[in-house]
């Protein structure tokens, strides 16, 4: 490990021709944290986890994960990452199984280990026995679990979910939140997720930062922003700290 | 092989084999070359049939010796024949051909002037079968009258050979290859290598298109299926991505050339029954090993080189629909110098054709292959893989590049940007 934080952003800017996407964003992430962006449609989440999954460069700013920047350092970035884009499909006519065999390929050189990773991959998505079934005839649900179990089964030192409960039931999206929280705790993996479900993130994350217009407004642990604005849940506090947004 | 490649090309071949877009177009060409063949088959042996069952009608006007000497003629060249003695009579009957025979007939051969034979063709239908029937009804009223010729020439000069008064002039053909002669005439040796020349021309073609469509293809369906963003940050180059995209899709397209093969030999099979005898003259000259050398490595970089464009148009359009479109602007340029290749040498053509034709990487492997048949290198074709290979390193450096969410992102904007603006366009023209 290069550096001391898991994450570290600062002064941020991406711009999309004219469109100022982000506006001098700056945050750190501990190493073990989980982190949440959160904030409404188009406030910057996806851009601020896309420039950190090295998938768009930033327009000005420093962007570094465990010490590697991610434009200099791209390569070094991905093999300690792993993605979990907001509408992330999977290959139509590969089963389950076998989606989840040639990721672990990618990541792993030992049979062994693409072998416990797939193992442990199937027991993270619950699929059962249709994860030998082609990927085309999952429902939505299933295929955002065989993502989340992608993610998961390479046990990367950081981990970007970008809307992971999307799509999810009750039931999933709370195995997913259970299964954050256990993977950060038990394999010392840190976690950055987007969410414009603030409630969601409250019970998640031991810190967010509150993003609206490509600019953070606030960020701290939930705890101490309710006890700060005197609100009873996240949407009170963003309300308090942005205003209703329209 | 890195260890990275393997999976890769694996998820490309798997994914795309068992796509139905894909596999359809591979196994129907096995299954609709040969059946059309069995159709064309079924038809040529129906108008056969149609031919032995022709009924001619003869309305003898004459009535002479040589009248009925034509009749029998005709019968015994196995037509059924039937013969009548008025048109209107004739007219009734379900003929196919009506022969009128005039009055004279006999005594204008008998005194060396020409006869005439009206011929009425009942027309019923438009099909092969009436036209087959037609022309050999033709040939044997052609062949009494080379007969009656003969006999003519045998009573004015007794102890000559018709033939010799009739062609005293005789040619044999020798064509020369290379310094090999052979003796037979041009046309008969290209007919006879048709098939190896269609098949050496078309196949670095098909395979070209081919190869180019499931690139696209590939691509994008990553697109479509949002599957390239993922892709894009696993923990693998983006070199080692289109690397992978390329050998994928070149197995398919083998694959697929395979197929397209073996369906247009049974294609091509069905029509050898049809081929006359004596068409077996075989030139002595086979490809040399380095001209297979030189049209293989020029087929490879002609693939390589479409199967990046298709990348590179697969990863800018957003679905396959978009991408098949654009595929289509591409295989244009493909398709025109091949087409202009098959029928014609580079130097003979226009300036602007030729530079359009030496600046395509897919138009080498087509030079080579002709002359691949004549066990000839053509010195362009040496020169062509140079120019091949760096034009397409240049193309797979770009793909590369490009192969970015980054850039990616940016360029699909612009051309929705340009569709928006031209669809404006369009609806307020219609306005």
């Amino acid at each position: 490990m290069k550096g001391e934080k898991a994450v570290v952003v600062e002064n941020l800017v991406k711009e999309f021709g004219k469109v100022r996407a982000l506006d001098g964003v700056s945050f750190t992430v501990e190493e073990g944290e989980v982190f949440g962006l959160i904030g409404p449609n188009g406030a910057g989440k996806t851009t601020t986890l896309r420039i950190l999954a090295t998938l768009l460069v930033p327009t000005r700013g420093v962007v570094k994960i465990f010490g590697y920047d991610v434009v200099r350092e791209a390569g070094k970035v991905r093999k300690i990452i792993s993605y979990l884009p907001e509408e992330a499909g999977a290959y139509r006519n590969l089963s389950g199984y076998e989606y989840l065999n040639i990721v672990a390929r990618l990541y792993f050189e030992s049979k062994r280990d693409v072998e416990e990773a797939v193992e442990e991959a199937v027991k993270i998505s619950g699929l059962g026995d249709r994860v030998h079934d082609k990927v085309k005839h999952y429902s939505k649900g299933m295929k955002r679990r065989l993502q989340i179990a992608r993610v998961f089964m390479v046990k990367p030192k950081l981990a970007i979910l970008d809307e992971p409960t999307a799509g999810l039931d009750v039931s999933h999206a709370l195995y997913v939140r259970k299964l954050v929280r256990d993977y950060a705790r038990e394999h010392g993996m840190t976690v950055i997720l987007s969410s414009h479900n603030m409630l969601e993130v409250e019970h998640v994350c031991y810190r967010i930062a509150l993003i609206y217009k490509g600019v953070i407004f606030e960020s701290g642990e939930p705890e101490q922003l309710m006890e700060k604005y005197g609100a009873e849940n996240l949407e009170e506090v963003f309300v308090r700290v942005v205003g209703y947004v329209f | 092989m890195s260890f990275k490649l393997k999976p890769l090309v694996e998820k490309e071949i798997k994914d795309l084999l068992r796509d139905p877009r894909i596999y359809i177009g591979i196994i129907s060409m096995v299954v609709i070359l040969p059946l059309m063949g069995l159709i064309f088959q079924t038809a040529f042996q129906a108008s056969r049939g149609a031919v032995a069952n022709a009924t001619v009608i003869v309305v003898d006007l004459d009535q002479t010796q040589l009248s009925k000497s034509f009749i029998n003629f005709l019968r015994e060249k196995g037509l059924n024949v039937e013969e009548v003695e008025c048109f209107k009579a004739a007219e009734k009957m379900k003929a196919s051909v009506i022969v009128v025979v005039p009055s004279g007939f006999s005594s204008r051969i008998e005194d060396y002037q020409k006869a005439n034979l009206t011929v009425y063709y009942m027309l019923k239908s438009v099909g092969t079968a009436s036209t087959i029937a037609y022309s050999v009804i033709e040939e044997n009223i052609d062949d009494f009258s080379r007969y009656l010729s003969e006999e003519l020439l045998k009573r004015i000069a007794p102890g000559v050979e018709p033939q010799v008064l009739k062609d005293p002039v005789n040619v044999d053909p020798v064509t020369v290859v290379k310094g090999i002669e052979v003796k037979a005439h041009p046309g008969v040796i290209f007919s006879s290598m048709m098939m190896t020349s269609m098949i050496v021309v078309w196949a670095p073609l098909f395979l070209t298109i081919f190869v180019a469509q499931i690139a696209t293809t590939a691509t994008a369906v990553e697109n479509e299926e949002k599957t390239l963003e993922t892709l894009l940050t696993l923990p693998v180059s983006r070199f080692e991505i289109l690397l992978a995209k390329l050998i994928g899709s070149s197995i398919i397209a083998l694959l697929g050339g395979t197929f397209y093969m073996i369906g247009f030999y049974l294609y091509m099979q069905s029509f050898t029954f049809a081929l006359e005898q004596g068409q077996t003259t075989f030139l002595p000259i086979s490809p040399t090993l380095e001209s297979y050398v030189v049209t293989g490595v020029l087929s490879i970089f002609s693939m390589v080189f479409v199967t990046s464009l298709g990348v590179l148009i697969g990863a800018l359009s957003s679905d396959v629909r978009i991408a098949n479109s654009f595929i289509g602007y591409l295989i244009m340029p493909v398709m025109l110098p091949a087409m202009l290749l098959m029928f014609t040498d580079v130097e003979l053509l226009p300036l602007p054709a030729q530079i359009l034709i030496y600046a395509l990487p897919t138009s080498y492997p087509l030079i080579a292959a002709k002359s691949m048949l004549l066990g000839e290198v053509p010195p362009v074709a040496v020169y062509g893989i140079v120019y091949s290979l760096a034009v397409t390193l240049l193309v797979i450096y770009v793909a590369g590049k490009l192969l970015a969410p980054e850039k990616l992102l940016t360029l699909q904007y612009r051309f929705m940007k340009k569709r928006a603006r031209k669809s404006g366009f369009f609806r307020r023209w219609l306005r």
